[in-house]
Parts: structure tokens; C-alpha cells; sequence
């Protein structure tokens, strides 16, 4: 474990309770997204969840698996394999291959598994290929695959995603998942990965540049590997795919000049569709401007962005919600290049969304139904997808200044009051703090303050409204402060 | 605006009810408050409606009342800790006097925001006139 993981095992190890991933954040001086990516390393590095989560609470340590985990540490690195990644790991190999035949004796020489288990494998990856229209064939003791290239990549590419390679960030961490990509193959990948940043003078962020890096991988291997079938479609783009090509013509370029590399780079002549397979990725990324939008937003951009907005009750002519819809035009419009296109990008914050933001989630889960329904498109916006919308929704209402309005209050109005408010206001500066009075100012005249929605106070008081009391003391500890948040949180 | 302060180290004080005669005292003698006041009742009503702990041992004691003459800042410090209302130890007892709002005791309070303020009022290696000094100067 590094020092992050070991900090947040130790810190769960002393608390009783659950621990946010923003108290461990302050604690480890980092921010959240390396706390939750630490703590999806230390769980993928052990056999069974070390750190749990639970919506609303936070993480806590699973005691029972830590005490295996550190009873085992020898031993798990010697943890057999799934039977789903085994038959992933299979799978990937004989479409690589395909559609040349592959010796199950080989195939399976590595994982000491019966007879049984081999065939029980088979089956499984016969049916799941055949939910894609590929044909597994097993005869003499191979096997292999055969069908539109399209759609072997699209199981690969799918697989890949199963086997969580997809969730490393960094190119070189991705490379490192597969033993057979060697040296060479990572710097030519990586080489055209800068040429195509450099080219269109953008930054190609996570998770996109590990999904072109992964095409590009696919493409070399299956050409290396396999060989790859010329279908009527390669020879002949139709007039959508012609038209999307004149629509992007510097991004086709782009990717002509990097598919023409890895022509020279293979020493094979690669078919045209390729370019355009490569388009398509380039056009389903996010940009940090405006480059793939040419100055227009189709409607069903424009709907599908509306249509959030409108489930969450806000009103499209506020400067916030403003902002908010140009950005999820700016998410939705290359979000739905990859739908139609069927490219999947890993969200791998998608658990700890599901945590930190539930609600917010599951409201943009039900908005996606929706909206697919009424739009009446073929695609379906995936969790992975729905968890990048949540994260703009999530930042949106985070933002937002506190409209909730506070009394702050002791017994003299002069004592410990004066003391709270400016530690309140210090730490809640969006927190509107209506007055600063006694108990017995309150309740002389509780009419004047029937609006306040919390009342801060360091003695006890029955509010008379609906107003929430949160009794705190003059040091306004971290302890006071939490619930001060929780209350201008809660709706 | 006044700017009555008074610092007072008392070692020797080992209970709280020698520390509110104490305070009782101190108040009556520099003529802080009127005879025939409740100082000693009003501080343990306050502090029972809900403590008044600034610091790690240092509480903020107080009351609001006609009988006091002049608005007081009145620390005592303590070399034992005392067992204080809330059941936790406290050593540095800053009492405030008041009788209406005061912008010097207000200007005060607001300064113990700092918890370094908090720990330098409760610095016995700082003499008592050292301490009054610190509160008297206000922000620099």
C-alpha cells in the first residue's frame, strides 16, 4: 500500500464511526478525488472489500477483512483468478485471434482448471458472443471467432472495461495492465496520442485518452494478431458517415494522419473505415472549448440538456442554470456521439457518486429514462454516463449560495453570542445571520424573528417556528460545525 | 466606552466556592458592582443554561445586570485546574461585567475568535500586568 492508502486504513482504524471522504481529504491533505481513488486501489487490491461505504455516511473499515488482509498479506498476492475474469482474460485472447483458432490446451495452461469448468467457460463466452451476432466454433480442441469486426472490437473494448484496466488514469498505468504490449507498442500509442493533442491544441483528459489509447491498442493488435475481415461497409462510407466526416473535416485529418502512422507503424495497409472508426472516438470526447461543436448544438443536444434542467425544477433563466446548461451542452453533445456510436467510457467515480451524491443520482437516472422515452432514440444513457451528469448537478447545488437565514443567540446577547458569530460567519460566509440577540430578546418578540431558519445558540431555546436548533458551544468545534452543515444542507 | 481590566493570578485557590467568593470580592472592593447583587446565583444560572467554554481550560463566566457599575473584563487565573459547571477542568476564567453593550468588551470577546489570544491570556509565564496590557491595547 502507499502512504495515502496506509493513512486512510489507519484513520478508519481509529474511528468509530463513518469518516467522509471530505475529513479524510483534510486529513491526508489531498483532495477527495485521491481519497476515492485510493480507496478503490486498496479494495481491488485485496479479495474482499477492506473499505465500505455507506450513502449519506461515509467509509468504514470492514474489521473482519482487515484482519484477514493483514493475517494474508503474503497470501493474497497469490489470489486465483475470478471465473469472470478468467473467462474475460479467455475471451479477449481468442478475439484478438480471431477469426484464427486458438488451442484451448494453451488457452487455459495458465489457470489449472478442470475439463468441466473449460466447457462450462465456453458456454458462457459462446452465449455472450452471440448477444453481439459472433459465431464461437469449437472443433479438435480450438476454438474461434467470426463476425463483423465492429462488433469483436465493441466485446473486446467492453471486456476491457469489465477487467477495470479502463479505470487507470494514467496512460503508462493502463499500458501496464496488459503483459503483452510491449515497449514499443506503449511509445507509438502514446506518440500519437500527443500528435493528436498537438494538432487540435487540446488536453485530452481522463477518461478519454485512455479510451483512444485502448482503440488504438485494439486496432494494432487485432491486425497483428488476427486478421481482420473487409466487410461492404469498409469499402463504401455512406452519405451519414460522409456527411459527419465533412461536418469534422480538420478532426478527420487528424485522424487520417494518425491511422496512416500506424499503417507504416504495422507495415499494413489499413482499410479507410478505420480513419473513420477513429473519428468517431474524437468526436465523442469533451473538449475544454469549442472545438467540436462547429458553432451548432443539435436539438436533441439542446433537449436532452433542457430536459435535466426542467427534472430538477430550475429556472433556465437564472445566470446560474445558465452556466450549468452550457456545460452539459458542452458534456451532452460528444456524450451522445459516444451513444450512438456505442463507445463506452469508464466513470470510475461511479460507486463513490453513487454515495456521495444517491439522491442526486438516482434523480438523474430517472430524467434519463425519461428523456430516452420521449425522444424516442435508440440509445440508452448508461450509469457510468448519468454518474458525469450527477457531477455537474452535484457542483451546481454545491455552489449555490445558502438561502437559509440564522439567529444566532446566547442568554445575554453579549456573552457568548458575540463570539459565535463571528466564528460562524467565518466558517458559513454564504450563511445570511439575521441577528445576533438573547433569549430574552427571542422570547419577548419571537414574531420578529419567525423567517430565521436555524438558530445557533450556546443555550437552550424552544424555537417557536419552524426553525431548526442547533445548540452549539462559544469554541464552535469541528463537531458544532458539522451539524451547522448538515442543517443549511437539509432540505 | 470603558475599559476596566483586571488581572488577578490566584494560586492558592483549590474550589470553586472559594473562587466565587473570590470574584465576589474583587468585584465589591474596585466597586465593579453594587452590594446586594446576585453575582455569584446569576453566574451559576447562566453557566446551567448552557456553558460558556472558550478555550481548552479557559471559560468566559458572565452576566448582564443592573447592578453592576462598571462594564469589567476580570481574569483570574488559577494554577490547579477547577472542576468547572460543565464537569471539565478550566484554569483561566475570563469574567465579563456588563450592563448594556459595550464596544470595548465587544471588541474583546470577538478577539478570542484567535485561540493564540486564548493561550497568551493563559501564559502564567506572562505576570498579570503583562496580560492586562494585552487586553487593554485591543487589535493592533
Amino acid at each position: 500500500m502507499t502512504n495515502y492508502q496506509e493513512e486512510i486504513v489507519s484513520a478508519l482504524l481509529k474511528g468509530d464511526s463513518y469518516v467522509t471522504a471530505d475529513e479524510l481529504a483534510t486529513l491526508l491533505h489531498v483532495s477527495k478525488k485521491t481519497v476515492y481513488r485510493a480507496i478503490t486501489k486498496i479494495n481491488k487490491s485485496v479479495a474482499q472489500p477492506l473499505i465500505e461505504s455507506e450513502r449519506g455516511l461515509g467509509y468504514s473499515l470492514n474489521y473482519r477483512s482487515y484482519l484477514d488482509t493483514t493475517n494474508q498479506s503474503v497470501k493474497s498476492q497469490f489470489t486465483d483468478f475470478s471465473p469472470v475474469e478468467r473467462r474475460n482474460q479467455v475471451m479477449i485472447k481468442v478475439l484478438f485471434n480471431a477469426p484464427f483458432s486458438l488451442k484451448l490446451n494453451t488457452l487455459y495452461q495458465t489457470y489449472h482448471v478442470s475439463d468441466e469448468l473449460i466447457r462450462q467457460d465456453i458456454s458462457v463466452i459462446g452465449q455472450l458472443l452471440s448477444n453481439h451476432h459472433l459465431q464461437l466454433k469449437q472443433e479438435h480442441g480450438t476454438i474461434s471467432v467470426s463476425g463483423d469486426e465492429e462488433e469483436i472490437r465493441r466485446v473486446i473494448n467492453d471486456a476491457l472495461v469489465q477487467s477495470r484496466a479502463m479505470n487507470q488514469e494514467i496512460l503508462s498505468d493502463f499500458a501496464s495492465e496488459f503483459a503483452d504490449i510491449n515497449v514499443y507498442d506503449d511509445q507509438f500509442l502514446t506518440a500519437q496520442l500527443d500528435w493528436i493533442q498537438r494538432s487540435l491544441s487540446t488536453t485530452i483528459p481522463y477518461p478519454y485518452n485512455v479510451n483512444i489509447f485502448s482503440h488504438l491498442f485494439i486496432l494494432i493488435k487485432r491486425f497483428r494478431t488476427g486478421k481482420v475481415q473487409e466487410s461492404g461497409k469498409i469499402e463504401a462510407l455512406g452519405p451519414e458517415e460522409t456527411a459527419i466526416i465533412r461536418h469534422n473535416d480538420r478532426m478527420f485529418k487528424v485522424a487520417n494522419d494518425v491511422i496512416k502512422n500506424t499503417s507504416d507503424y504495422l507495415g499494413t495497409k489499413l482499410p479507410e473505415i478505420e480513419s473513420f472508426y477513429l473519428l468517431q472516438y474524437l468526436i465523442s470526447m469533451r473538449y475544454d472549448h469549442d472545438l467540436a461543436f462547429n458553432g451548432e448544438v443539435e436539438q436533441v443536444v439542446l433537449k436532452l440538456a433542457d430536459g435535466y434542467i426542467d427534472g430538477f425544477d430550475l429556472q433556465a433563466t437564472n445566470s446560474r442554470v445558465l452556466v450549468l446548461r452550457n456545460d452539459l451542452i458542452g458534456h451532452l453533445k460528444p456524450m451522445l456521439n459516444r451513444l450512438k456510436n456505442h463507445i463506452v467510457v469508464v466513470n470510475k467515480l461511479l460507486q463513490d457518486i453513487k454515495v456521495e451524491y444517491g439522491d442526486l443520482f438516482s434523480r438523474v437516472i430517472e430524467i434519463s429514462r425519461q428523456l430516452e422515452k420521449r425522444l424516442g432514440e435508440p440509445w440508452q444513457i448508461s450509469d457510468d454516463e448519468a454518474g458525469f451528469i450527477t457531477l455537474y448537478f452535484a457542483k451546481y447545488f454545491e455552489e449555490a449560495p445558502s438561502t437559509k437565514k440564522a439567529l444566532i443567540m446566547c442568554a445575554s446577547g453579549v456573552g457568548t453570542s458575540k463570539l459565535l458569530n463571528v466564528k460562524v460567519r467565518k466558517a458559513f460566509p454564504d450563511l445570511q445571520v439575521v441577528a445576533v440577540i438573547s433569549l430574552a430578546d427571542y422570547e419577548r418578540h419571537p414574531e420578529k424573528y419567525a423567517d430565521a431558519d436555524l438558530i445557533i445558540s450556546t443555550v437552550k431555546v424552544k424555537p417557536v417556528n419552524h426553525a431548526q436548533l442547533i445548540l452549539s458551544s462559544a469554541m464552535f468545534t469541528k463537531a458544532d460545525r458539522k451539524r451547522v452543515e448538515e442543517a443549511i444542507a437539509d432540505d | 466606552m470603558t475599559k476596566t481590566v483586571i488581572v488577578v493570578d490566584k494560586p492558592e485557590i483549590t474550589d470553586i466556592e472559594t473562587f466565587m467568593q473570590v470574584v465576589e470580592e474583587i468585584a465589591l472592593r474596585k466597586k465593579l458592582i453594587q452590594a446586594g447583587n446576585n453575582l455569584r446565583v446569576d453566574i451559576k444560572a447562566r453557566e446551567a443554561m448552557g456553558n460558556t467554554r472558550v478555550g481548552v481550560d479557559t471559560v468566559m463566566p458572565h452576566v448582564k445586570a443592573e447592578y453592576v457599575i462598571k462594564p469589567t473584563v476580570l481574569i483570574i487565573r488559577v494554577r490547579q485546574p477547577l472542576t468547572w459547571q460543565d464537569q471539565l477542568p478550566a484554569r483561566v476564567f475570563i469574567i465579563l461585567l456588563v450592563r448594556e453593550p459595550d464596544p470595548f468588551l465587544e471588541d474583546f470577546i470577538i478577539r478570542l475568535v484567535n485561540e493564540d489570544f486564548i493561550d497568551e491570556l493563559a501564559d502564567f509565564n506572562q505576570p498579570p500586568e503583562s496580560i492586562r496590557q494585552l487586553v487593554i491595547e485591543g487589535r493592533k
